[in-house]
């Protein structure tokens, strides 16, 4: 997908008070299609604010947010159209079964049918499974149900971009992992996901850019790998500086246009902005191991190894080993434990990419 | 869910929409049965499954059957003409049958939208594209269903009363419809104060309460005394009753009088009220950005017509008896007159609503689909509203003076004309003064809620504080001149004709009612024209705010892409 394509959503300086609060401070990043998109951030982060702007239902204060290229403020008919939204914490119907609570939405939406039959309704309950539960009163499903017939609800008018919030909050890790495997065959059916969630862990294996906010502001967006590749250069360059800020363009508290053409343009937010040609600085990581030897052993073959700094005994018979270096260095441990003849089990890095990058770009307070 | 399949479209190829819309006359009726509104099969099916609605119907059909039945009993017993019984009998009926639709016509209807807000399925419905006035024709529907399912289940008790004759058919089956008409009326109420609030409990208490409180107003307007004077009009009708309009339909005497006083008042009265809750539902479904305005002003429009014609048109219908001015007809001007302000007083509060301008939305929109320039008027907008308002506001007085002194020219030989157009201009000063101020405090405040109270207020402390001060000063000097102190309140247009009465009239007094007719018709265009500059620079720093927009943004994508 390397065609420029219309991004799925674009969201260029999004600003927006509650009253004297400023929820939400200079917004900017882009979700392109095709992407399953995680909208990261602790409670009260804005999260919801912001996906409420793209759903319609709130009109932004400062700033232009656009669907497929339709600006939600000037034409919210025509991003209704190509939006599903799932709200955080949606109501269902009293007294209805599972098929009629669909129907209902599918006359109203007005989607084509023939007669009294319900393709549509039928090919939404297969895909999320519900058909077994057709005949069910919507109101007496577990939560995890609801949020499957959220989620076919909103798949009856076809849209483009789904955007979903806090799906998997609440749910029981199966409940969860029957949502998780659903992203994937939205995603595989071509539409454009984003999801928010203040829990870390319950993306990570499905997202495929993030963006981080904190307290109204956005920290970082951008593909997973781009960022992490941004960062391990950032901080080869500068060091210490252990964050990369988002550029702010106006000060939100400025009731005039939320962006001042006189400063300079705006950096592209979608990928942080690389320092100068770096002195290479070593940056120190940690992995895993487990290995069928004694502690001692392996200890003492690591240790030798130039690039290591030290090595622990980890929770769960596993060995933590902090060194210096990129994947090259877990290589060479590797081999170096393999040619002494131990038995190495698993290699994995001590966090995955999406927990190291939330780490390293927010000041630490958040979870 | 298994990932190996084929992914399923949601959107497997449907053969097209088999509903078509009629054609016919009655298309909207067909199209309503081929291609019923979702709201309304949904609720109605959640109604059906509701366990305790039988049980209701039941309950209320019981009491209303034992309460009928007693009365006609313990009538039958004594001496009374059956006739008389059955005449009782239906009175009581239709009373009580009021009572029911006045109660539960309006909780039904609270609850559905408030409802949806409070459960968290409101945002659900609007995204999928419903219009609001689709989403609240479907709710009226749902609403009006379970209603009319109230109705009919007391029905059969209404017939108890052929059992002793006294009504005929018709009497009976006009008092049938117009108890569903007042049936609609009491749901579009009752949708009308859901739509506007957001708590489901609150919009029940609140509905609950204004209902209690006006609809026995009503009763009292519309029955007992509206008969006393339908009987003066045409002696054969029954004086007193509270259901005398079905009888009217029978015994009155055709012309032109039953025309206007029989079919066209009635009309207005019920359809014009129904009408406005049905827009101002729409509009409180609405986002403030979409327009709001345009249905409230057709309403406004048609109903300023019809309540002007109405003023104009009765003076003259109703004829001269007595000499002016407690002849019908010139009460029936000055009622007439009394009427029009009240009624432009609730419109210059209900416009007090209106953004200073049409949102940007709305403009973009005209733009590209070259609306016409009268749409644009009825658009919404600050200026253009209060301008319509009060011009309809001055040439429904004309209208409404021009016909109370054509009356008393013909009736009278133009006695009673000077009084008849010193309160019209009186009151017209007034609602002048009160709709310019409406319009300056929307143009100054941001909420419209707080400019509607502080214009209630000020015209509350006109009102009050002058006349407390004139009782004093009056009692204490005897003198009358303190009376004059009222002429900042239009409520002085009792002095005037007062005066006009005396053999010798204070001239003092009446020319303070001169001067308050200049001095407020100008201040009320005082603060329109503040209103309308006010408004102007609210819109066009808005216009600055979203061109400066656009330059940035246009400047910073130029940066970007490469
Ligand atoms: N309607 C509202 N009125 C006032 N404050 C609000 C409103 N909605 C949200 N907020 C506040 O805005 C902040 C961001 O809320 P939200 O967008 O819901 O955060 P998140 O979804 O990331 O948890 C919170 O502090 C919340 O209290
Ligand atoms: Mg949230």
């Amino acid at each position: 997908m390397n065609e420029p394509r219309l991004p799925a959503i674009s969201i260029r300086h999004l600003s927006h008070r509650f009253g004297r609060f400023d929820v939400l401070r200079d917004v900017s990043f882009d979700v392109h299609q095709g992407e399953i998109f995680g909208f990261i951030g602790p409670n009260g982060a804005g999260k919801t604010t912001t996906i409420r702007v793209l759903a319609t239902l709130l009109e932004p204060m400062a700033g232009r947010v656009k669907v497929l290229g339709h600006d939600v403020t000037l034409e919210p008919e025509l991003v209704r159209k190509h939006i599903g939204y799932m709200p955080d914490h949606a109501g269902v119907y009293d007294r209805v079964t599972v098929r009629e609570y669909l129907e209902f939405f599918a006359d109203a939406y007005k989607v084509p049918t023939a007669g009294s039959s319900y393709a549509v309704v039928d090919a939404s309950m297969e895909l999320t499974d519900l058909t077994r539960l057709s005949d069910k009163i919507v109101s007496t499903m577990s939560k995890g149900m609801k949020q499957r017939l959220q989620l076919a609800r909103v798949l009856l008018h076809d849209p483009k971009v789904l955007i979903l919030d806090e799906p998997a909050s609440d749910l029981d890790p199966r409940a969860r992992i029957e949502i998780r495997d659903l992203l994937m065959e939205l995603r595989a059916m071509g539409k454009t996901v984003l999801l928010s969630s203040h829990i870390l862990t319950e993306l990570a294996d499905v997202v495929t850019s993030v963006a981080i906010m904190e307290r109204g502001r956005i920290i970082v967006a951008g593909p997973i790998g781009e960022i992490s590749e941004a960062l391990d250069r950032q901080r080869r360059g500068v060091g210490t500086a252990r964050q990369p800020q988002a550029p702010s363009a106006a000060s939100p508290a400025n009731p005039g246009p939320a962006i001042d053409p006189t400063q300079a343009p705006a950096p592209n937010l979608n990928s942080f902005v690389p320092a100068a040609p770096e002195p290479e600085r070593v940056v120190e990581r940690s992995v895993k191991l487990r290995v069928l030897a004694p502690f001692e052993r392996v200890s003492a073959i690591l240790t030798d190894l130039p690039f290591v700094t030290s090595v622990r005994l980890g929770s769960m018979a596993t060995i933590q080993v902090t060194f210096a270096g990129d994947d090259r260095a877990v290589a060479m441990m590797v081999r170096s434990l393999v040619l002494a003849e131990l038995s190495v089990v698993s290699v994995e890095p001590e966090r995955n990419e999406l927990e190291r990058i939330f780490l390293e770009a927010t000041r630490g307070d958040l979870q | 869910m298994n990932a190996q399949s084929p992914h399923p479209s949601v959107h497997d190829p449907a053969p097209p929409s088999q509903r078509m819309p009629g054609r016919t006359e009655l298309g909207w009726l067909q199209s309503l049965l081929a291609n019923p509104n979702a709201i309304w099969i949904r609720e109605v099916r959640q109604a059906a499954r509701l366990d305790r609605t039988p049980w209701l119907l039941f309950g209320i059909t019981l009491l209303l059957s034992l309460l009928v039945a007693s009365i006609g009993g313990t009538a039958s017993s004594s001496n009374i003409s059956p006739a008389k019984v059955g005449m009782a009998v239906s009175q009581v009926f239709f009373s009580l049958a009021y009572g029911v639709v006045t109660l539960v016509g309006p909780a039904v209807a609270a609850n559905t939208i408030a409802a949806e807000r409070e459960g968290r399925t409101w945002e659900a419905l609007v995204l999928t594209g419903m219009t609001p006035a689709q989403i609240a024709r479907g709710k009226f529907l749902s609403s009006f269903t379970t209603l009319s399912l109230y109705i009919a289940a007391i029905a059969p008790i209404g017939a108890l009363s052929f059992a002793f004759g006294g009504t005929t058919a018709t009497e009976t089956i006009v008092g049938f419809i117009l108890l569903f008409m007042l049936a609609a009326l009491w749901v579009a109420f009752g949708l009308a104060m859901s739509a506007a609030m957001n708590s489901l409990r609150g919009a029940l208490v609140l509905t609950l309460i204004l209902a209690i409180v006006i609809g026995p107003i009503l009763y009292m307007i519309f029955g007992p005394a509206m008969s006393s004077l339908a009987h003066e009009h045409w002696s054969q009708l029954p004086a007193g009753l509270p259901i005398w309009l079905p009888v009217a339909y029978t015994r009155a005497n055709f012309g032109i009088d039953y025309l206007i006083l029989l079919v066209a008042l009635p009309f207005v009265v019920l359809s014009l009220p129904a009408w406005f809750l049905y827009e101002a539902t729409v509009a409180n479904l609405s986002s403030v950005t979409d327009d709001r305005s345009s249905g409230l002003k057709r309403w406004f429009i048609v109903s300023t017509c019809a309540g002007g014609g109405l003023a104009t048109a009765i003076p003259i219908a109703v004829g001269g008896g007595r000499a002016p001015p407690s002849d019908p007809a010139s009460l029936a001007a000055h009622t007439g007159l009394w009427c029009l302000s009240f009624f432009f007083g609730f419109c210059a509060l209900l416009f007090v609503g209106e953004p200073s301008g049409p949102s940007r939305r709305l403009t973009t929109q005209w733009a590209k689909t070259n609306t016409s320039a009268l749409t644009r008027a009825l658009g919404p907008g600050l200026a253009r509203t209060f301008t319509l308002v009060m011009l309809l506001e001055t040439g429904a007085f004309g209208a409404a003076i021009f016909g109370g002194v054509a009356a008393m020219t013909a009736f009278h030989k133009g006695d009673g004309v000077l009084p008849i157009v010193l309160s019209g201009a009186t009151l017209w000063a007034h609602i002048i003064f009160f709709t310019g101020l409406c319009a300056w405090l929307r143009a100054r405040s941001d909420s419209p809620m707080g400019a509607r109270v502080i214009a209630l207020a000020i015209m509350l402390a006109l009102v009050v504080v002058p006349w407390s001060f004139a009782a004093v000063g009056g009692i204490a000097t005897k003198q009358d001149e303190w009376l004059a102190l009222g002429a900042t309140n239009p409520f002085y247009v009792v002095v005037i004709l007062g005066q006009l009465a005396a053999t010798s009239p204070n001239y003092f007094l009446l020319t303070a009612g001169y001067i308050s007719i200049l001095v407020f018709g100008a201040l009320g265009l005082v603060f329109f024209a503040l209103a309308q500059r006010k408004a102007h620079s609210i819109n066009v720093a808005a216009e600055l705010h979203y061109a400066q927009l656009d330059a940035a943004l246009a400047q910073e994508e130029s940066a970007t892409t490469p």
